[in-house]
């Protein structure tokens, strides 16, 4: 049955491949997807984030790690363009994000927020179905496209049993696939998620991290917010830390993972050991009175 | 994703039916009942010297076609409330529209010099858009949609306070519209159908055109807007629609209460939470209750009359409680 699964995971897999490379061969495809720079964002009066120079490479894991309160949320927020910058610029596949009209953004962008409420009544596949919103026509015509997009994205979520139940009977671990299938439905080539392993145990979480990484090889650029600093350094190919609303590190995991920044970064000492079994960087924290 | 399955369609067709059943009803009772064969014989051959044809054709279809309008219209405009409010007890007398669309009418034809009837149908909707005008304003562009229904009550007790006041002042005025107040087909005339029909149409295009957005809407402001969706266009379009069926609406038949909250949620209970079949079926729903509500209106006291909107709020208040006892439970 697992394995079973898994193969149509790989085909899946393949066919989301097969169209990004189309799209790639069409528009050409730049190193960065965001670039991000001299970047001033507010919360009414609250000045969060501070002069954010950033930028995300394109097909690739980057995780954004940061103590709470550190503009992580708000960054990602801004990037999806559901807010304004005070000041600076940021620009997606070159061209600046206020540009793009809603439905143009929302083709090239999905983000699942934290915080989202299960609308009553609703059952999984039709939540999967409003993630084909932007594509679809202005009397909403349903194509065999977007049937294959839900199908493919329930099958990668692995959530083809759950798709005839309500929302409402869902555990946690399976809500959070549903949206996760959402916003693979939406088949985007950039994904935005604000902590997304957060409510899951440690098996989901894990499972949820290898299908990013499996999304990520078929050549979409995933940002996801993390908070488990093992589980950043072992997926994400790129790392971005921040503080009180600035960037502290930015690079290759292998560059700046490293007891000098996490200290910097989330006032704890660190070690930094690595696996013998596969090479990672681990991290173990003390408080800073040990 | 097929549109159709074969149970809804039939759910549509039975709501078909029952509607034709209930038209039929609708003819045949009031103050005198007639036979079905005189019904069926003054629908098929009508023959103008005959009395009881008269009935039918001159008195009693006209005023069917009026229910059904007025039914039609308030069911469409609670759902559609209720989509873009978030709000599942949402109507539009919530939103203060039928308010503000009685109080204008009132305040036109009390004050307004050389005032006629023929002015309802333009009172009506300059009120309905006053009202709505006022609701947006308040609610801004917060996307908590607690502020838009709490701006609609607000504006709703204000339009209601004030014409409660002229007609307080107007003792022969409030005579004459006592009972158009309340909500009655008694008073319909072809003139305010044919006025109303071409903005009723345009509604029904933009609820189905609203349609994927209703149903993206569930998910909530925040996440319909990263969908691409254009919140403030999805807004004014759908108030808009709500604005011209209950101005329409009010101005045929006056301020009938409930059938705008009633309908959508039998439809809901039938039909699920699919705006597919809701903006579809509410308003065969509303129309049937609004014809039933009528018939009962007409028998029940007879030879005097009830008004339909007395008898839709008799019906529905019981209704209404339940609901909201349901969701507290």
């Amino acid at each position: 049955m697992r394995w079973v699964r898994q193969e149509r995971r790989c085909t899946s897999v393949i066919q989301i491949t097969i169209q990004t490379l189309r799209t790639r061969l069409v528009k050409g495809v730049h190193e960065f997807m965001f670039s991000i720079s001299g970047l001033d964002a507010y919360r009414d009066a609250a000045h969060i984030l501070h002069d954010i120079e950033l930028t995300i490479p394109t097909g690739r894991f980057t995780a954004l790690i940061g103590p709470n309160g550190s503009g992580k949320s708000t960054l990602m927020a801004t990037m999806a363009g559901m807010m304004t910058p005070r000041r600076g610029s940021l620009t997606l596949d070159e061209k600046p994000v206020s540009t793009y009209s809603k439905r143009e953004l929302a083709r090239l962008v999905s983000f699942l927020p934290q915080q989202v409420q299960t609308p009553a009544g609703m059952n999984v596949r039709e939540l999967l179905v409003q993630g084909r919103f932007p594509w679809r026509g202005w009397m909403g015509g349903w194509t065999a496209t977007d049937e294959k997009a839900v199908t493919d994205a329930a099958s990668l979520c692995e959530i083809e049993q759950l798709i005839d139940r309500p929302l409402a009977n869902l555990s946690g671990g399976q809500l959070q696939r549903a949206w996760i299938a959402m916003t693979l439905a939406q088949d985007t080539p950039t994904l935005l998620l604000d902590e997304p392993t957060t409510f899951l145990d440690i098996a989901n979480q894990l499972s949820l991290l290898d299908l990013l990484a499996t999304l990520r090889d078929a050549g979409r650029t995933v940002v996801a917010i993390l908070h488990d600093l093992n589980q950043a350094a072992r997926y994400a190919d790129f790392l971005v830390m921040m503080r009180d609303g600035r960037i502290v590190a930015q690079g290759e995991t292998s560059d700046i993972f490293n007891d000098a920044n996490i200290e910097d970064v989330f006032g704890v000492r660190s070690r930094t050991i690595i696996d013998p079994a596969t090479g990672d960087r681990i991290c173990i924290q003390s408080s800073r009175q040990s | 994703m097929t549109l159709m399955t074969p149970t809804r369609l039939v759910q549509l067709l039975v709501l078909v039916v029952l509607l034709a059943i209930a038209a039929i009803m609708h003819l045949k009772f009031g103050a005198r009942s007639l036979d079905w064969s005189i019904v069926l014989k003054a629908l098929t051959f009508y023959d103008e010297g005959s009395a009881q044809h008269n009935i039918v054709m001159e008195l009693r279809l006209p005023r069917l076609i009026a229910a059904i309008t007025v039914g039609a219209a308030l069911g469409l405009a609670g759902t559609l409330m209720q989509g873009v409010s978030e709000n599942p007890l949402a109507d539009p007398g919530l939103m203060g529209v039928n308010s503000g669309a009685a109080f204008f009418v009132v305040a036109g034809l009390l004050v307004l010099p050389e005032n006629t009837m023929a002015m309802i149908p333009f009172l009506a909707f300059a009120g309905a858009i006053v009202a709505a005008t006022c609701v947006l304003l308040n609610a801004g562009t917060d996307p908590d949609p607690v502020r838009l229904v709490l701006s609609g009550v607000v504006v709703g007790a204000l339009f209601s306070a004030l014409t409660s006041m002229i007609l307080l002042l107007d003792q022969q005025g409030f005579e004459t519209l006592r009972r158009w107040l309340v909500g009655s087909l008694a008073f319909e005339s072809a003139a305010a159908r044919w006025q109303t029909l071409p903005f009723m149409v345009f509604a029904g295009v933009i609820a189905l055109i609203n349609i994927p957005a209703l149903n993206l809407f569930r998910l909530g402001a925040r996440p319909a807007a990263l969908m691409g969706l254009n919140i403030q266009r999805f807004r004014f379009s759908t108030i808009l629609a709500v604005v011209l069926l209950a101005g329409s609406s009010v101005a045929i038949a006056g301020p009938i209460g409930f059938v705008g909250l009633v309908a959508p949620h039998i439809g809901r209970l039938i039909f699920g939470n699919d705006y597919r079949f809701l903006v579809p079926a509410s308003p065969l729903i509303g129309a049937l209750l609004v014809v039933t509500g009528d018939m009962v209106a007409r028998v029940a006291v007879r030879p005097l009359e009830l008004n339909t909107g007395i008898v839709t709020a008799l019906v529905g208040a019981p209704i209404f409680i339940g609901l909201v006892l349901r969701r507290v439970k």
